[in-house]
């Protein structure tokens, strides 16, 4: 009882060749950047992308292999993309009781479990007769959610589903969304390029880039032990590829050294510290840090109460430093700085 | 043509023996005309906007030739295919004993034949103006394509559908010369407004003038009904 597949598609010159397993009342979000193939992936999942290669088996029942093709209505899915995707002509009611009537439900049980639906997603009554244009974004979206879910599908899939809301909204839906995940049985699809909904929603993700996965595992597992510079981008890491280990000092790819506290057995390494971990000074650092780099600043930006400066040299790497030493400092693109990062800070694993 | 009406006799040269009957069948053969172009052209429309490919594209340009056909000619050819001797029309009268051409049936033949393609184009292009979105997504909620059809493509293209039926309709009112040829010009039978218009242009223009002004009048009224519902 799970959704098990291995999706080959042929798009011109791009291809897609991943391998998924969704256990019951799990999510697993697909991450990457755009033109990764995310959506594919959905549309394979949902039969609207035919597969040249693999497979996918729901509870033990073949939907997809190159040969045979079950059609969209005859699979157990519910899509929901970044716009609702609500029919204009409908009420919110009629939008939801549809899915139901369509698998051939009556009328008076498809309305009731469209009542339902709708008012675990925490509308209530009078949003029923409401057509799709009279309701706020939010609304509208949380309407799609359940009008994916009154069809009691086994495999759920959700196609960026917070991307097109306005910043004041996205918690509200966000949440509806986590709290109706967490009672809903089947297996959930989430593509998404946020990280927070990624990390907020999925109990497993799985990173894709040009068509290929280049890391999968729990959410912790990941934010602790990137393995591609994309990941490390969004799990908010420095990473680097290193080598063998002698006495704690490893050597990058540019011939830079590095120090671990890690013990460290592999001959092919990664090495990765958070930029909160990097201290940067004007002058050389006599201080306990056992990585001292020397670099040139190549951008600073704000976010928040943070500011991230990003520097090149010896170490390429991002640092996040306080906006009072930001200002002590006195930097700004071009300046040559001191980085360091203490030992302990670092954290070395096989690659 | 308002200021060359003969307003004092208008209501004697509406009530003339010519002008009620043809004004009558002008109405049920259009109306007809109409019902079959959506019964049978939104089938069509709908198709044509769903499937490409070289067979699809090949019916496309065939629906589409009547509206590059001099008028004329598509009564010609419907002669040709619907007489005694035609490819249809000689299995229709062994099986069926019906002989179409010359009778109100071929009146809507014709209006069907010319009018048909303006509504399909119509129509086909208010379908593929539909996000395609929508309709997968009604497929995945476990819609058949019939369905899909049915309750979310067809309601959202009504205007779009409502506006085509204008158009076919309006072209069945003026069809002349399809009609002319393939059904002839019997008074009381398959002789349409614009026929009638047409003779007594010759005899009595009073007469043809005031029943240009009755189709012109059925045709605004038209209009102004489709453009306050649908029309925008």
């Amino acid at each position: 009882m799970s959704l098990r597949a291995r999706l080959g598609v042929q798009r011109g010159h791009f291809t897609v060749d991943v391998d998924l397993t969704v256990e019951p009342g799990h999510t697993l979000a697909i991450l990457g950047p755009n033109g990764a193939g995310k959506t594919t992936i959905l549309h394979a999942l949902a039969g609207l992308a035919h597969l040249d290669g693999g497979h996918i088996t729901v509870d033990e029942t073949t939907w997809a292999t190159p040969e045979t093709d079950l059609p969209p209505e005859k699979r157990s899915v519910g899509l929901l993309a970044a716009d609702h995707l609500l029919f204009p002509h409908l009420s919110a009611l009629d939008n939801v009781a549809f899915g139901p009537r369509s698998r051939g439900t009556r009328a008076d049980t498809a309305y009731d479990i469209a009542r339902r639906e709708l008012a675990r997603l925490g509308l209530a009554d009078t949003f029923h007769a409401r057509r799709p244009h009279q309701l706020s974004h939010g609304q509208a979206q949380r309407v799609a959610l359940a009008r994916a879910l009154a069809t009691h599908p086994r495999v759920l899939l959700l196609d960026e589903p917070l991307s097109a809301l306005d910043p004041e909204s996205r918690p509200t839906v966000r949440q509806a969304l986590a709290a109706r995940l967490a009672d809903f049985d089947g297996m959930t699809v989430l593509v998404t390029h946020d990280p927070l909904d990624a990390l907020t929603l999925a109990d497993e993700l799985t990173f894709v880039r040009d068509g290929r996965v280049v890391q999968s595992g729990p959410p912790q597992q990941i934010v602790r032990e990137p393995r591609d510079p994309y990941v490390a981008q969004v799990a908010g890491l420095n990473l680097y590829a290193a080598g063998p280990a002698r006495e704690g000092t490893l050597h990058l790819a540019s011939g830079a050294a590095i120090v671990t506290a890690d013990p460290v057995i592999s001959r092919e390494n990664w090495v990765s510290f958070p930029p909160s971990a990097v201290v940067l000074g004007r002058h050389r650092p006599d201080g306990s840090a056992r990585n001292t780099w020397r670099g040139r600043v190549a951008r600073v930006e704000l976010t928040g109460q943070i500011a991230r400066v990003s520097l090149t040299g010896e170490v390429d790497l991002v640092a996040d430093i306080t906006l009072g030493s930001l200002a002590e400092l006195h930097l700004a693109a071009g300046d040559e700085v001191w980085a360091s990062v203490k030992a302990t800070e670092v954290r070395a694993y096989p690659r | 043509m308002l200021a060359a009406t003969d307003w004092r006799h208008l209501g004697a040269h509406l009530t003339n023996p010519v002008v009620v009957p043809a004004i009558r069948l002008s109405l049920i053969t259009t109306i007809a005309t109409v019902a079959l172009c959506l019964a049978l052209g939104t089938p069509l429309a709908w198709l044509l906007s769903r499937r490409d490919g070289r067979l699809w594209s090949w019916i496309r340009a065939l629906v589409t030739v009547p509206v590059v056909l001099p008028p004329v000619v598509g009564g010609v050819a419907l002669l040709l295919a619907y007489g005694r001797f035609g490819l249809v029309g000689q299995p229709l009268d062994a099986a069926t004993g019906l002989r179409l051409p010359f009778t109100p049936y071929a009146v809507v033949l014709a209006q069907l034949f010319v009018s048909l393609p303006f509504f399909v184009l119509a129509v086909e292009g208010a379908f593929r103006a539909l996000d395609p979105r929508l309709l997968s997504v009604a497929g995945t909620l476990g819609a058949s394509p019939t369905r899909v059809f049915l309750r979310v493509a067809l309601p959202m293209t009504l205007p779009g559908v409502m506006s085509g039926a204008a158009l076919a309709w309006a072209r069945a009112l003026g069809e002349f010369g399809a009609t002319i040829t393939f059904a002839g010009n019997f008074s009381g039978r398959t002789q349409t407004a614009p026929l009638a218009v047409y003779v007594a242009l010759q005899a009595d223009p009073d007469a043809a003038i005031a029943l240009s002004l009755v189709m012109l009048a059925l045709s605004i009224a038209v209009l102004g009904l489709l453009r306050g519902r649908w029309l925008s």
